[in-house]
């Protein structure tokens, strides 16, 4: 009997593949052993043995079931996390989408006020500007009129009309203040 | 306001309060324009520092000996100075208009303080009848002129 064939042997009476691997390891299949060989051979792994190894299995098996029942229960945990983190995130992302909305129309304002704030500074800079000069162009054309005034007077003080000499020099006075 | 029963003085006088009136505001532009002269004529622009080397060598250039307006030489009248014709702090704008300086001596340049020009050429013509001419004769007219634009 070759080792598969010892194999399917073990297998129809209910071993596992592995099991019927494990046990037949012993057996040296060039001597070509025959059924009893075999049998003797997996003897030892039979009756206590196979109980012993079928509740460790079952154990290892409800292990694995608690173990998946726990990682299920986990993946449930943070779905249901994740979900609600991403709930909290777009409600976050919608309140600071009006929040920027908000700024951005507050922006628009302010940039308006701004923009009508300046035009009025160079108004007022343009008009102040102008009354610099108006101011003091008007100021020359006084001194101008008074030089004018006193030129005049001093020219006509030359004359020898006691009166008029007198009216003169009581108008050359009164440029001088 | 009755302007009938007033003297010539009066109306003088009156103009005068106008004309002397800084009704338009010196903004920040203004100061910083009138203390431009201050940065080109004095080492960073502080008076104790003394004179920089541009403002000197323009000052070489632009006068002799003598005082143009009283014709003394400078060393008896207190050195030379540079002077606005129209006064810097009411004409800020024209701090650094060359055409707007000229150099005269120290006492002629107090004296003159922050007057007008035409205020000055009056004062000059009734105080000092002699030097009118030269006085006339630097008299800023396109500076007065532009003053129009």
């Amino acid at each position: 009997m070759n080792k598969s064939q010892a194999i399917n042997l073990l297998e129809n009476e209910g071993w596992t593949k592995a099991d019927a691997m494990r046990a037949l390891e012993v057996i040296d299949f060039k001597s070509n052993p025959d059924e009893i060989t075999i049998r003797r051979a997996t003897s030892r792994f039979a009756g206590t043995e196979l109980i012993n190894r079928q509740r460790l299995q079952a154990s290892q098996k409800g292990m694995v079931t608690k173990k998946n029942k726990e990682i299920e229960r986990t993946h449930q945990e943070y779905t249901a996390k994740i979900n609600g983190l991403n709930q909290s995130y777009q409600k976050e992302q919608e309140k600071y989408a009006t929040q920027i909305q908000h700024l951005s129309n507050t922006n628009k304002v302010l940039e308006t006020q701004l923009q009508n704030a300046n035009t009025q500074n160079n108004e007022l800079v343009k008009a102040n500007q102008q009354l610099q000069k108006d101011n003091k162009d008007l100021k020359n054309i006084i001194d101008g009129i008074k030089l004018k005034l006193t030129m005049n007077i001093k020219q006509l003080l030359q004359y020898e009309d006691s009166e008029i000499r007198k009216a003169l020099i009581h108008m050359f006075k009164s440029t001088l203040g | 306001m009755n302007l009938e029963n007033k003297g010539l003085r009066e109306l003088f006088s009156l103009a005068n309060q106008i004309g002397n009136k800084r009704y338009h505001k010196l903004t920040h532009q203004d100061f910083e324009k009138y203390r431009e002269f201050d940065y080109w004529r004095y080492v960073n622009g502080d008076y104790e520092c003394g004179t920089t080397q541009e403002s000197r060598d323009w000052v070489t250039e632009n006068s002799d000996s003598y005082c143009p307006i009283c014709e003394q030489h400078y060393s008896v009248k207190g050195g030379k100075t540079i002077d606005h014709k129209l006064p810097r702090s009411q004409y800020p704008w024209l701090s650094m208009n060359f055409h707007n300086l000229w150099v005269i001596c120290r006492d002629c340049n107090q004296e003159k303080s922050e007057m007008n020009w035409y205020e000055y050429e009056h004062y000059i013509f009734v105080n000092y009848h002699d030097w009118y001419p030269v006085v006339k004769a630097a008299r800023p007219k396109l500076l007065l002129h532009s003053l129009k634009d």
